[in-house]
């Protein structure tokens, strides 16, 4: 075959073929299977082709899925099935564009471009690469919407984020919060959004908090912790620890509880409440997200300082020893 | 579809996906092996109709030979040597394995980005962002077969023209040791 932008005719038949297979095989019925698996048999350079081909399209899957979040995924989201269920849920974001509407009114649509909204279930994560090359890691629990024309703007209606954007002076990027607006200058950055809650920690590069308004540079190593209505607090983080639900690991400074439970929310997709007494209870320490939310949420309790009670699968923290 | 449902589908089917699964992964063995995880498989599929169960049954059958084979094929790079001089290599492959998809992540998007637009964006719409093709032949406003095409040639430039197929993996740092850790206490 030809290729009409180079002119190079390098692919063998038996490799087009497969992509043509590999491309069909995602809706394909009984007949079809059985049509590939005669194929298959015809020519083992056919099932060589395959199997190249397949093994290399399912490497992208550890790129958009990293291995060492399959503890917290649920069965659901098992990638031995991984066709139906993803399927399904990307074709629930997309039906959710109608729906959506609502909730992103102050995005102006002057386009025939239609908003992409990304929405993760709680405990199942995911990434998102945009046209210009950047990229975003969506915790759990988190929605999006996307509009990767010109203005590159991505709102976070809710959960958390790590951006990795690919700098455009020309174009800066924007991250929409609430009525919160962040804008980078080059970077990688961290934002999580629970209720009135807006967290921001910067792990390389910079970012401008209110471009319009405040004007807050924040660079790398620097969290701002904003509640609507409030003026926003600035602290420091250590850069090796923004995002750190990428790898498994939440890190918390001097965190009330209700963000902490919010968090251990997103990563395991298991509802976590939090007794009135313990809600601001700040909280310092790390918290290794392995093994099953059952195991999790009790460690995670005894290193708060609290203890965890499961009713009607909910988990609730409740003071410790001490009383709340 | 009930678990029930699916076991008779199996059942019905079996003659036919051991014929896909042995010439997926080349041994009756094998395959016989495959077939038996396909089995216990079907007991994690949850709730939700589903339209076609021949085929998503023929799809689980498939994505547990990709497995089994890129199990296979890692397990050869390990005995030809490339990672013999680590320790542990046992717990490595998941770090090494992180590094290498991104980088593979980063070569995918670099040849993306020297490819037609709509090629470009036909492909992430459906590899990154799960679209069925019909739902990206309606986004981008052309005909599912259209669809095929651009997908057909981001396929071929991006898996099977590579010009580096896989030779020059990357060595992966060990992750620091997740542990849970208390300040300040």
């Amino acid at each position: 075959m030809v290729d009409e932008w180079t002119g190079q005719t390098n692919v063998d038949a038996a490799a087009d073929e497969a992509v043509a297979w590999h491309l069909r095989l995602p809706s394909a019925g009984a007949e079809e299977w059985r049509a590939f698996t005669d194929w298959l048999e015809a020519d083992p350079a056919h099932g060589d082709a395959y199997d190249a081909l397949a093994r290399a399209d399912a490497e992208l899957d550890d790129a958009l899925t990293p291995p060492d979040w399959s503890d917290t995924v649920p069965l659901a989201a098992a990638n031995d099935d991984r066709a139906a269920p993803r399927r399904r849920w990307a074709l629930a974001a997309f039906g959710g564009l109608a729906a959506a509407g609502i909730g992103v009114v102050m995005l102006p649509l002057e386009t025939d471009r239609a908003m992409r909204i990304v929405e993760t279930p709680g405990g199942v994560r995911r990434a998102v690469v945009l046209a210009d090359g950047s990229r975003i890691e969506l915790n759990g629990g988190t929605k999006l919407a996307i509009d990767d024309g010109a203005a590159r703007l991505v709102t976070l209606e809710r959960g958390e984020a790590t951006f990795h954007v690919t700098h455009d002076a020309a174009h800066p990027f924007v991250v929409q919060s609430g009525t919160m607006r962040l804008e980078d200058v080059g970077t990688v950055f961290n934002v999580a959004r629970v209720g009135p809650h807006l967290g921001v920690q910067v792990a390389e590069g910079a970012v401008m908090f209110q471009p319009e308004r405040e004007r807050i540079m924040l660079t790398a190593g620097a969290a701002l912790s904003h509640l609507d209505g409030e003026a926003p607090r600035l602290s420091g983080v250590a850069v090796g620890d923004v995002g750190g639900w990428r790898n498994g690991r939440l890190v918390f400074q001097r965190t009330p509880v209700r963000l902490v439970a919010a968090a251990l929310e997103r990563s395991t997709g298991v509802v976590v409440q939090v007794a009135p007494g313990l809600l601001e209870t700040p909280f310092t320490g790390s918290i290794g997200v392995t093994g099953g939310a059952d195991r999790l949420i009790p460690r995670a309790a005894a290193l708060i300082g609290a203890r965890a009670e499961q009713v009607d699968g909910r988990w609730r923290l409740v003071g410790g020893h001490a009383g709340p | 579809m009930t678990l029930g449902g699916l076991r008779a589908v199996f059942l019905a089917e079996r003659a036919m996906l051991l014929r896909l699964l042995v010439a997926r992964l080349g041994s009756v063995e094998e395959a016989e092996d495959a077939l038996q995880d396909l089995w216990l498989k079907l007991e994690t599929v949850t709730g939700g109709p589903i339209a076609e169960p021949v085929g998503y049954i023929c799809r689980m059958a498939n994505n547990i030979a990709v497995d089994r084979r890129r199990r296979a094929v890692r397990r050869v790079d390990r005995d030809t040597g490339w990672m013999e001089t680590q320790s542990g290599a046992d717990e490595q492959p998941d770090a090494e394995r992180a590094l290498i998809a991104r980088e593979r992540l980063a070569r995918v998007e670099a040849t993306l980005a020297r490819l037609p637009d709509r090629v470009a964006t036909a492909f992430r719409l459906f590899r990154f962002e799960d679209l069925p093709q019909k739902a990206i032949a309606e986004r981008m406003g052309i005909t599912v077969s259209g669809v095929e095409k651009l997908l057909h040639r981001a396929y071929l430039r991006i898996h099977v023209q590579r010009p580096d197929s896989g030779a020059d993996v990357a060595r992966a740092g060990r992750l620091p040791h997740e542990e849970d850790q208390r300040d300040g206490r």
